[in-house]
This record gives structure tokens, C-alpha cells and sequence, in this order.
């Protein structure tokens, strides 16, 4: 008898896990395979959702701080890379999820740095769970089926010159000309996502 | 029958997988000692490290003066290497400071935390991926991160995030326990 409910409890908890996991799009990595339309708000209010930029030939979403020194070191490359790519169709994102950043910080970081790409307060870190983000910067790049096409870091230095690898830009690159992603998964070392329950 | 019991195996091994484990690796020359001049390391050198463990076990924290839950938990983990310096557990310190003055800026740090007794190396920034990849496939890279191998190099223990005292002592002990 015990071993009856056991094994129902079981089939149970297995079914949930894995509905929960083809639902929300990952593998059982925990790695995003595929992401879902979410809506955020912008620093000014203005709700932006995945599906705006639909058309685009590819999304980039950049999870940032304004705290961070890894990502406040890469403020200027983030800005050099929307003027370049936003010109040949490419949507540029910003989304901040630290729990302690509010969206007047994000306001004035952004201005500060001359971001002209919007910045999304991802509010009790919804858009980074979903996306499995952990640090920033880290970046996802999306085609318009919403698959994720490139994963994990800007370059592979902190330090603007001794970059070697530009290896999101050679992603967007390889995209716009219509060839898969070479290197679609790279990692870098960054600031913890501060959570609300983390 | 048979199969339910398989299935509800396989259950309890897709939500119990917390601590991940690592391919079998070890130390260089003894790092117990006091702080030396802060060396750079790289992924081949690291392996070594882990893999060669003498008898030790081993807790490798990676963390940079920028991160503050790093530098928040810093103070636990020189208390925890105080606390096992004479027990068969060697400390290592992964720093990931960056920029021209990173060394500068890791040793103007361990010098107001009174030098600690372990061994510090910085990651060159080359080096940052195939480190990442060393220490834990699953791991992105965010940082503060705490490693913990067993005797035998096999990581036993990978904490993500900050951390305290009691936790860094609770893992420590629990991965000492089982093989020392």
C-alpha cells in the first residue's frame, strides 16, 4: 500500500517536473533553450514586451547593473555595440534585476552613460529566472522565434584593451549574414543577480 | 512494480543534486603557510593544484574586491583557515580583480585583512573561461564561489553566492568527515 502512494506521489512530482520544464522552456540543465514573451516596464514607465521586437533580425538582451565594476566597465562597448547593430536591424535591450537597483538609478546610470537602448527593471527578478541569468553582464541573443542563438558574455576581457574576442559581435555578425552562432555559449566572470529571495 | 521503484529512483536523483561533482584533480607546494607575493595562475596550473592533495582536502573561494558578497564573507573564511590550519585542509584563494592594478588591488585588501594564512593567486583574464570550466561545468562565473574537494580531488561541495561561517564549517566538516 505504501509503496503504491509512494510511486503515484512520484509519478506525480515527475509529471510536474517535467511539464514545468517544457513549459517554461529548459532542459534539465537549467540551461534556456528557448525563451517566452515577458513584458518590463522601462525606466520611464514605458512597458516594452519581446514581441515588440519581433521583426528584428535578432534581439540582444543585455542583463546589467549599475553597480557592478564588471558591467560598468563594459558601459561604453554596450553603447559602441547598439550604434552598430541597431543601424543593420538589430534590437538592443538592457533589463536590470538587482533587487536594489531602482529604476531611478537605472535612469541616471543610463543617461550618465549615454545608453540610448532601453533599460527594463525586471522587478522581483521574473525575466532573470526565467532566462537562468545569474550575473552581469550577461547577454542572450534571441532570433524572432524567441530560440536562444548566443549566451554569455560581451568579449573576453574586462579590460577594453586587451580584448581579443569580440565574441557577441561576431555572434550578431554570423546571424546577420545567416550562419549558425560558431561559438553560441561562452562565460565570463561577473556580478551575482541580487535577488529577492537570493 | 519494478518500474515505479526505478521511476521514483530516478526522482530522487533529478531533485537531490545539489552538490555537483567535479573529474578527480589536486595542490602544489605546501599553501598553508603565510600570504606570498600574489602569483597569477591559469587553468593548467590549477588542475595540478587540485589534483595533487597529499592527504588534504581542499577549499577554493573565488572572489574580487569589487564583489562585495565577497569581500562580506572574506572574514569567515580567514576565521575557518585559522580554525583548520593544523587539520588536513588546505585553503586556496582564486582572486578575479581586473585591470591594469589588479594585483595591487587584491594585496591592498589581504593587507588591511592582515595578510591571511592562505595561499592567494590571481586568474589571469585569459585564463577566465577555461578556470570557469575547471572548477564546475554548471557554473556561469558569478562570484562569490566556494569549491570544496575531498581527499581524493573530487569536489564534494560547490557554494554559489555569499556565504557565512556556519555554512563554510558545515560543508567543510561534512566533506572531511567522509573521507579523512
Amino acid at each position: 500500500m505504501i509503496f503504491k502512494r509512494l510511486a503515484g506521489l512520484s509519478i506525480f512530482i515527475f509529471a510536474v517536473l517535467i511539464s514545468w520544464n517544457y513549459l517554461s522552456g529548459n532542459d534539465f540543465s537549467g540551461k534556456v533553450k528557448k525563451a517566452e514573451n515577458f513584458s518590463l516596464k522601462d525606466f520611464n514607465g514605458k512597458v516594452h514586451s519581446l514581441s515588440d521586437y519581433k521583426n528584428s533580425k535578432a534581439i540582444v538582451l543585455m542583463f546589467i547593473a549599475t553597480e557592478c565594476p564588471v558591467s560598468n566597465a563594459y558601459n561604453s562597448r554596450m553603447v559602441k555595440l547598439y550604434n552598430e547593430f541597431s543601424k543593420k536591424d538589430i534590437a538592443v535591450i538592457g533589463i536590470n534585476s538587482n533587487k536594489q537597483e531602482s529604476a531611478d538609478e537605472i535612469k541616471d546610470h543610463s543617461n550618465k552613460n549615454g545608453f540610448k537602448f532601453p533599460v527594463l527593471k525586471d522587478i522581483n527578478n521574473v525575466v532573470a529566472d526565467k532566462f537562468g541569468a545569474g550575473h552581469t553582464p550577461e547577454i542572450f541573443v534571441l532570433n524572432s522565434n524567441y530560440e536562444i542563438l548566443y549566451h554569455g558574455r560581451i568579449d573576453d576581457s574586462r579590460d577594453e584593451s586587451e580584448v581579443e574576442s569580440k565574441d557577441l559581435a561576431a555572434a550578431l555578425n554570423e546571424i546577420l549574414s545567416g550562419k549558425p552562432v560558431s561559438n553560441p555559449e561562452t562565460k565570463a566572470f561577473g556580478c551575482t543577480i541580487k535577488r529577492v529571495n537570493g | 512494480m519494478k518500474f515505479l521503484f526505478f521511476l521514483h529512483a530516478l526522482l530522487i536523483l533529478l531533485l537531490f543534486n545539489g552538490c555537483r561533482e567535479n573529474e578527480t584533480k589536486t595542490i602544489p607546494s605546501g599553501s598553508q603557510n603565510k600570504l606570498r607575493t600574489i602569483k597569477s595562475i591559469n587553468a593548467e596550473e590549477l588542475n595540478e593544484i587540485i589534483n595533487n592533495r597529499k592527504g588534504k582536502a581542499l577549499l577554493l573561494n573565488v572572489w574580487a574586491t569589487w564583489c562585495k558578497p565577497c569581500v562580506e564573507e572574506f572574514p569567515d573564511l580567514i576565521k575557518i583557515a585559522g580554525e583548520y590550519k593544523n587539520k588536513n585542509l588546505e585553503f586556496l584563494s582564486l582572486n578575479v580583480d581586473f585591470g591594469k592594478n589588479a594585483d595591487s588591488l587584491a594585496a591592498d585588501f589581504l593587507a588591511k585583512q592582515n595578510n591571511p594564512g592562505f595561499m592567494v593567486y590571481i586568474i589571469p583574464e585569459k585564463s577566465t573561461e577555461q578556470v570557469i570550466e575547471l572548477l564546475n561545468k554548471e557554473w556561469d562565473g558569478s562570484i562569490p564561489a566556494t569549491f570544496i574537494y575531498d581527499t581524493d580531488a573530487e569536489q564534494k561541495s560547490f557554494l554559489l553566492g555569499l556565504q557565512d561561517y556556519d555554512v563554510f564549517k558545515k560543508c567543510i566538516d561534512s566533506v572531511m568527515n567522509l573521507k579523512i
